[in-house]
């Protein structure tokens, strides 16, 4: 009875966890290049004598498989794509991120919404440099800029067409080693990235990739299946309680 | 699920600050050479609950618990494209064409810059803003002086009285930036440079740093769509909607475990 009442108590906990990331999906909605993140759920068995799979007893997993939150994913779906008209607002078509030095090291980035320094380096709105595809600053010089998309820079000077270097687009062969760090960055955790097949789009920045329906239905199902773990836990408080306090001893 | 209120509460105050710039780009629709920004927001710092590669229970974790919370504006970028001109036949009207500011003198003696050419020579004849403020390089247009012309390249010239030669009265001369989108507003049109800019590059217009070009008798409008800050408005307001949703949600399930306590 009282295992009942632990697994109905973890499932409304995973819930209220779960009703956090569909929060923070739903709040970054209007985030360049946000990621969303997705939950898993997994059973646990609990610390029974006999954790083996193989020999429990099927009463005792339907009892004790617990519903906890197993960990959540990056839904690295893509974004839709939103015009800017700055030349310099760059937005990734396919798998891949684009790479920049911040003081913590390389982080990686599919926020494309750049600018140039006071000193000419493609910078982040935070001032990152923006890196090429050997892993190093590009300088731009002056002029009007055109970006392939392959992510070579051509500006054209009052010296002539000039190219200032390729913007950089990388991909991970295991995707899971990507961390959310905030600030619209990921940390790759020291992984070595290999180039990407993603293509670039000048003067547009790619939005989150959490749509409005996704989220509302997230947090309807996390309502209800919350209803349903308190509903749970009521029967064996109130009534499984009830009875074997009050009501057998009177007989 | 206290964080889950935290983060919608992070979310429509993210959305009431996009409302705002999406607010002033429609009220300044109509002004000359204003540019209209556009916030940018980014996620706020992740909880890791389960760090990813971590070894539980014999196996190796391919992925972690992480619980982000919520969202913050991180910048308001101005979005440099070039506005409509607008034809006004005013001899003293400038556009640019291109990229570059015209160099305004404040009267603390500091320099700011602006794309409004809406200029006209004051009661010394020298050519000034709306509000007063004089065009750098200082320009001074005789009172008597006829068919002003302004050419593409900044140079001014009229003719005088008893001449038969237009006189040259000076050339305008524009300013570029590093970084344009790094410029300070101050309002009255008016753009200040900041360390993120860099420093002002002037020259002629037409120069060889890459300077837009001049045209008289027009102005530049603003460079907001109209229809588009239409759609960010809506937007806004159903992003704003769903964070509040959210918090619904969040009190609805306390409530539920409140009343779990007889």
């Amino acid at each position: 009875m009282d295992s009942g009442l632990y697994a109905a108590y973890t499932g409304l906990l995973a819930r209220t966890q779960a009703l956090d990331t569909a929060a923070n999906n739903l709040a970054n909605a209007g985030t360049a290049g946000f990621r969303a993140q997705r939950d898993y759920f997994s059973g646990v068995l609990a610390g029974g004598i006999d954790q083996d799979p193989e020999t429990a007893s099927q009463v005792g997993q339907s009892v004790n498989g617990f519903g906890v939150l197993g960990g959540n994913r990056l839904d690295l779906g893509q974004g839709e794509i939103k015009a800017t008209g700055n030349p310099l607002d760059l937005a990734l078509e396919g798998q891949g991120f684009f790479a920049i030095q911040t003081t913590s090291g390389i982080r990686y980035t599919r926020d494309g919404a750049f600018s140039r320094s006071s000193t000419g380096v493609l910078q982040t709105l935070k001032g990152e440099p923006v890196l090429d595809s050997n892993q190093k600053p590009i300088t731009i010089p002056t002029g009007s800029i055109y970006v392939a998309p392959d992510g070579s820079i051509s500006v054209s000077t009052s010296g002539g067409n000039v190219i200032a270097g390729r913007v950089g687009a990388f991909d991970f062969a295991e995707k899971s080693v990507l961390t959310a760090e905030g600030a619209n960055r990921f940390s790759a955790n020291g992984a070595k990235p290999v180039p990407a097949a993603a293509s670039i789009e000048q003067g547009s920045v790619e939005g989150a990739n959490e749509d409005a329906v996704h989220g509302t239905m997230q947090l309807v199902l996390v309502q209800r299946q919350a209803e349903m773990m308190q509903k749970a836990l009521s029967v064996f408080n109130n009534d499984f309680d009830k009875t074997a306090s009050e009501d057998l001893p009177r007989v | 699920m206290i964080r889950a209120l935290y983060t919608a509460a992070s979310g429509m105050s993210a959305q009431q600050t996009n409302l705002d710039t999406i607010a002033n780009n429609l009220a300044n629709s109509a002004t000359t050479g204003f540019h209209q920004r556009q916030v940018q927001f980014e996620d706020m710092i992740y909880q890791n609950l389960i760090t990813p590669g971590s070894a539980q229970t014999q196996q190796t974790l391919s992925a972690g618990l992480q619980v982000g919370l919520g969202t913050k504006s991180a910048a308001s970028e101005v979005i440099m494209t070039q506005g409509d001109f607008n034809q006004t036949n005013g001899q003293f009207d400038l556009a640019i064409q291109g990229a570059g500011f015209f160099q305004i003198s404040r009267p603390d003696g500091t320099i700011a810059y602006t794309r409004a050419g809406n200029f006209h020579p004051n009661s010394q004849g020298t050519l000034v803003t709306t509000d007063g403020d004089t065009v750098l390089p200082a320009i001074t247009v005789p009172s008597n002086a006829s068919n002003i012309t302004i050419s593409q390249y900044g140079v001014v010239t009229a003719t005088l009285p008893g001449q038969s030669n237009p006189a040259q009265l000076g050339t305008i001369q524009l300013a570029t930036f590093a970084n344009p989108a790094g410029l300070n507003s101050v309002g009255g049109n008016l753009l200040e440079q900041t360390e993120s800019s860099g420093n002002p590059i002037t020259d002629a217009p037409g120069g060889t740093s890459g300077m837009g070009t001049l045209q008289q008798g027009y102005l530049e409008n603003s460079n907001v769509d109209v229809v588009a800050e239409f759609v960010q408005m809506i937007l806004a307001q159903r992003a704003y909607e769903s964070n509040s949703k959210v918090i619904h949600v969040a009190d609805d399930m306390y409530s539920q475990i409140n009343g779990l306590v007889r």
